[in-house]
């Protein structure tokens, strides 16, 4: 038997599948290695070990009597802490859902439950998912894997260390400007979000609702694949999923030829004028992919320029809406406040939400307000048209865009944290994808030049609903290259 | 933006029901102005030709049949609300209006 | 056609001024379930009874639309001569306030599913509308019990269909029949019961006045009409009100762009808050729900599901069944009594007597069963024993009032109509030898009757026929019972000396 924390999602359900370990032991080795880990990274918001040990319990019994093992039996899962799962705790990172606990569950976490995955525990991210860095949880930070004074990028900064550090094989979390291709990046991991649509976003509480998307992260392509083969497809609880079935897992029959297929690099994204680590890490990458037979091709995204603030405009608007619900009525915090109701939601509001999230409220009120709407909201839905009709062109000469996820590698904690302009452009290279509602995906291509080592991503965009094409290429990528192997040097912490 | 900007924080904290601080605002103020300054990049460009989409995904239309779904037991219903009365939700008395 | 001048007239000052109305109704859509959930509902159900996720405003949750609450909207659409857009869009109105579970209203802000269309009113004048919409209701604040308001969130997501009109309307008749007309259409298609104690049919009126001639003025809103009555006088009111307050020339009294609630018990409209705040809605398309395409198909299926609308049935009964305007008025003035009018003449029954027995008897059953016209379908009696009763009369097998006796019989007990005529004895009487008893019978002690039947007047018989077809049991053939009368009087000897 191999140790867990080895193993990927797909390897772990087939030792499960097959009675080489039983999903009880296997949810116990997870929780020996957040035992060991989670102090000093700060993954976990919490955990649900009861409701952990007896699903486990229940998948070796249903196995027992020789019932079907699912597609992800006994494998432990995380979810970010904004998505709903009865029985868990989702508080959105936020004081203002503090003790929460979702009434129903989600539709891709139902599907999860379905396959036999085993969700432990609810991950740390930047406050109803603003953010880059984990530094604007309400309740703490988490930590780089590869470096604790690093940030481990965000939003879904704790679901992407669990699984750079190997507490889980398989983790959620959203991405709206690149939440989980960002932090994918700077944790050493792959990080895909799919079209806009792909994943039912029902039991996901929204931030940008027509930017957010459930995301998986793992430590190889094909637990990707694993795992949108099981979340995504039509749900009737969600009118903007797409009305396609789930995306099946690709049959890796020439997996390592790229033959046939082009890339197109803007010039937007790696100028040749960048002589940085990350821009040439990425440009050994490309020369990989070109290696591997795919043509590569200079291209141009006229408008990547306008993307930050085109995203920024349109998602803090739909936030300033999606974030009234939170009142002190129905649940959630209450702040009574000078006795009349309004008071009472102002002093509620005041009081519940940390100051980034207020700061974006504001932003995304005063786009929407009267005499602003058309200059800063409307203008920015018709910008982001432009933004998509680049890809559009783009896409009329080539498969995918290549270039990278991030900027930079992981930033120090509290480096930028007074900056918020400096934060948002961290975002400069996911927004387009997410603007125009492509699928792309973050997958390791190497490290940075300095001390500590610090990992860095290739991304990968392709045309509209071309989930599947991504996810190959990436996988070509990955096999041909030894990257994705890389594990952070962690120093564990005797069992409690 | 020409107004001054605590006046505009103050303004538009009130119309999205945010409780500021003193400090809070001028902070805020100074952050919103910066960011809105960037952001002008966008009075570039000429979008007269273009719709007020909503993104540029246009899911297949979905609805659903009239059947009736099982509602919330009343006790889940009230299960978070931090106030209640018999079962309602209890919030201090207002008059009516959206105000 | 010339337009009736709806000007009014001041008593202060005998001026003229032009009242200038629009009316906004919003309506209850009839579905089983709510507009973005599944969740039923029934008014009067105990609180928070009715909800789930989506109509409580759970975190993460998300709206679909209901299809058949579309299917209505269109249907009423058509139903009132409007375009139905084949594009449209759900936006999100975004307020505060303790009934609205997510903090915004999902509305139709600027692509409503329907534009134009109308109802010509009998006086000539044309009320256009500008817009339907769909939307959701709130759920419920309640304000009068105890030291806090109670929330009840029943009623939020149920659809709801607002109607904008433009400001076509001149007076408070114009309005209550605009309201009846359209009242009359949403029921007839289908679309909502337009209950209003029950708040289905829910209206806001706008209203300004100003001079022959001269530009329009600051118009006021009202609110809170829950009866067309309320609706007709709080418009008289309000004209009253402005125009007093133009005519003091003190412009500190002017009327003020501002909403205003009607008091029902003062009859009197007053300002809603001290200061008004201009809204600010910050309208957006709503990100959860695709744009709404209604294609000709779809259009097709919905006005096969049309019936005919009241003007339109109106006209077939004068020409088709002869009936007279004001019989057809009345027939078609609620839907079910139209239909099982028609159910009648269906199976057998002719149309003229069909509609004398339902205008006689059956409108009269529903108003001592205080059930209101609306529910007339749920009498306990088909149209075919209807249709029957209308036979057995029109040939002569019984009399006008044993069939009222054998329609209440048949509708108490369900049997059939010619078990009941034989078991009741019902059947008509032509007797000679009997019916000359009964008519004996009752010309004792008639003198003063037979006298003036002797002098003339044929009139006075018909005091005779009623103590006849009394001790008939209502059975004695009348025309044989007139004759049989006459013939006595003319055999009994006059009186000596009278």
């Amino acid at each position: 038997m191999r140790p867990y924390t080895e193993l990927d999602a797909s390897a772990l359900r087939e030792e499960v599948a097959a009675g080489h370990r039983s999903a009880v032991q296997t949810v116990e080795e997870c929780f020996a290695r957040i035992d060991a880990l989670d102090a000093q990274l700060g993954v976990f918001l919490s955990t649900e070990r009861a409701l952990a040990r007896s699903r486990a319990a229940q998948i070796d019994a249903q196995l027992a009597r020789g019932e079907p093992a699912g597609p992800l039996c006994g494998v432990p899962v995380a979810l970010k802490a904004n998505m709903c799962l009865e029985g868990f705790e989702a508080n959105c990172g936020s004081r203002m859902l503090a003790g929460w606990r979702a009434p129903y569950s989600a539709t891709f976490a139902q599907r999860l439950l379905d396959a036999g995955a085993i969700p432990v525990g609810m991950t740390n991210m930047d406050e109803f998912a603003m953010g880059s860095s984990s530094e604007n949880s309400a309740f703490h930070v988490s930590r780089n894997p590869w470096s604790r004074e690093h940030t481990p990028g965000g939003s879904s900064s704790g679901s992407a260390v669990a699984v750079a550090a190997g507490l889980v094989p398989l983790a959620f979390g959203s991405d709206t400007g690149g939440s989980v291709r960002q932090p994918a990046a700077l944790c050493g991991i792959h990080g895909f979000k799919p079209s806009w649509g792909r994943v039912s976003r029902y039991g996901l509480i929204a931030f940008g609702s027509s930017l957010d998307q459930v995301s998986p992260f793992a430590r190889s392509t094909r637990d990707l694949e694993l795992a949108m083969g099981v979340i995504s497809g039509r749900d009737e609880r969600d009118a903007t999923c797409m009305d396609e079935n789930a995306l099946q897992p690709i049959v890796p029959d020439d997996e390592r030829s790229l033959a046939g297929v082009s890339i197109g690099v803007p010039r937007e994204y790696l100028p040749d004028s960048d002589t940085g680590e990350v821009a040439q890490c990425v440009r050994a990458a490309l020369e990989s992919l070109r290696a591997l037979g795919a043509e590569l091709r200079e291209i141009s995204l006229p408008h990547t320029a306008y993307a930050i603030p085109t995203y920024y405009v349109i998602a803090t608007a739909e936030a300033s809406s999606n974030l009234a619900r939170y009142d002190g009525v129905r649940y959630g915090l209450r702040v009574e406040g000078s006795g009349s109701l309004q008071s009472m939601f102002a002093a509620t509001r005041g009081a519940g939400f940390g100051a980034e999230v207020k700061r974006r409220i504001l932003l995304g009120t005063y786009v929407l307000s009267e005499g602003y709407h058309d200059e800063w909201y409307g203008r920015a839905l018709k910008v982001r048209t432009l933004v998509a009709r680049d890809f559009e062109q783009a896409f009329e000469e080539v498969d995918l865009v290549a270039g990278p996820t991030s900027p930079t590698t992981a930033f120090r904690l509290g480096e930028r944290a007074a900056d918020p302009v400096a934060m948002y452009q961290a975002d400069v290279l996911t927004v387009p994808a997410s603007l125009a509602g492509l699928p792309a995906i973050s997958t390791p291509c190497g490290f940075g030049a300095g001390t500590p080592r610090l990992p860095i991503g290739l991304q990968l965009v392709g045309p509209a609903r071309s989930d599947a094409r991504v996810l190959r290429v990436a996988r070509a990528f990955e096999a041909a290259t030894a990257h994705s192997k890389e594990r952070p040097p962690l120093a564990l912490e005797p069992a409690r | 933006m020409s107004e001054p900007r605590i006046q505009t924080v103050r303004r538009i904290a009130a119309l999205a029901r945010l409780e500021v601080g003193e400090e809070e605002a001028r902070g805020l103020g100074e952050t919103f102005e910066r960011i809105l300054g960037h952001f002008q990049v966008l009075a570039r460009l000429d979008v007269s030709a273009l719709e007020d989409e909503v993104g540029p995904i246009r899911p297949a239309e979905q609805r659903r049949a009239d059947r009736p779904a099982l509602s919330f037991p009343v006790e889940l219903a009230l299960r978070g609300a931090p106030a209640r009365e018999d079962d309602f939700y209890r919030v201090p008395k207002t008059v009516g209006g959206e105000e | 056609m010339k337009l009736v001048d709806s000007a009014y007239v001041s008593p202060k000052t005998g001026k003229r001024w032009i009242p200038v109305i629009g009316l906004e109704v919003h309506c209850q859509l009839k579905t089983r379930t709510k507009l973005f959930c599944g969740c039923e509902y029934t008014f009067g159900a105990s609180p928070n009874s009715l909800t789930c996720p989506v109509c409580t405003g759970q975190p993460g949750a998300l709206p679909v639309l209901n299809e058949e609450a579309l299917a209505l909207a269109v249907r009423t659409a058509q139903a009132l001569g409007a375009e139905v857009a084949s594009e449209s869009r759900f936006d999100r109105k975004n307020y505060f306030y303790c009934d609205l579970p997510k903090g915004y209203q999902i509305s139709q802000f600027d692509r409503p599913y329907c534009k134009g269309g109308g109802i010509a009113l009998a006086n000539g004048r044309f009320v256009r509308l500008a817009r339907i919409h769909m939307e959701e209701d709130a759920g419920k604040a309640i304000h009068d019990r105890g030291d806090a308001t109670l929330v009840d969130l029943n009623r939020a997501g149920v659809p709801l269909i607002e109607s904008v009109t433009e400001a076509d309307i001149q007076s408070a008749a114009d309005a209550q029949e605009y309201l009846a007309a359209l009242k009359e259409i949403l029921q007839y298609t289908g679309a909502s019961d337009c209950d209003m104690e029950k708040g289905s049919l829910r209206c806001d009126v706008n209203i300004s006045v100003h001079p022959p001639g001269e530009p329009w003025r600051t118009k006021v809103e009202i609110k809170n009409l829950n009866s067309f009555r309320y609706v007709g006088a709080a418009i008289e009111h309000e004209i009253a009100r402005q125009v007093a307050a133009y005519e003091s020339e003190d412009p500190s009294r002017y009327p003020v762009q501002e909403t205003r609630l009607y008091d029902p018990q003062r009859g009197e409209t007053r300002s809603m808050r001290g200061k008004e705040s201009a809204h600010d809605y910050r309208y957006m398309p709503d990100p959860d729900l695709p744009l709404v395409h209604v294609d000709a198909a779809f259009l097709e299926r919905q006005r096969a599901h049309l019936p005919e609308l009241p003007a339109a049935r109106r006209e077939r009964y004068e020409k088709q069944y002869g009936l007279t305007p004001t019989d057809a008025g009345v027939l078609t003035s609620e839907r079910a009594v139209a239909d099982f009018f028609e159910a009648v003449v269906r199976a057998g029954g002719r149309a003229k007597e069909a509609s004398n027995w339902i205008q006689n008897e059956l409108l009269r059953w529903v108003g001592d069963q205080e059930l209101g016209l609306e529910r007339f379908d749920e009498l306990q009696l088909r149209p075919s024993e209807l249709a029957e009763v209308v036979d057995l009369v029109e040939r002569g097998t019984i009399q006008n009032q044993a069939g009222r006796k054998l329609l209440r019989e048949m509708a108490k007990s369900g049997r059939p109509a010619k078990v009941l005529v034989q078991e009741l004895g019902l059947e008509q009487v032509q007797d000679a030898g009997r019916i000359e008893e009964w008519c004996r019978a009752a010309l004792v002690g008639k003198e003063k009757v037979i006298a003036d039947v002797r002098a003339g007047k044929e009139a006075a018989l018909n005091a005779l026929l009623g103590p006849v077809l009394k001790l008939s049991g209502g059975k004695a053939n009348v025309q044989l019972v007139r004759e049989t009368l006459k013939r006595l009087i003319a055999e009994t000897e006059p009186p000596l000396n009278p």
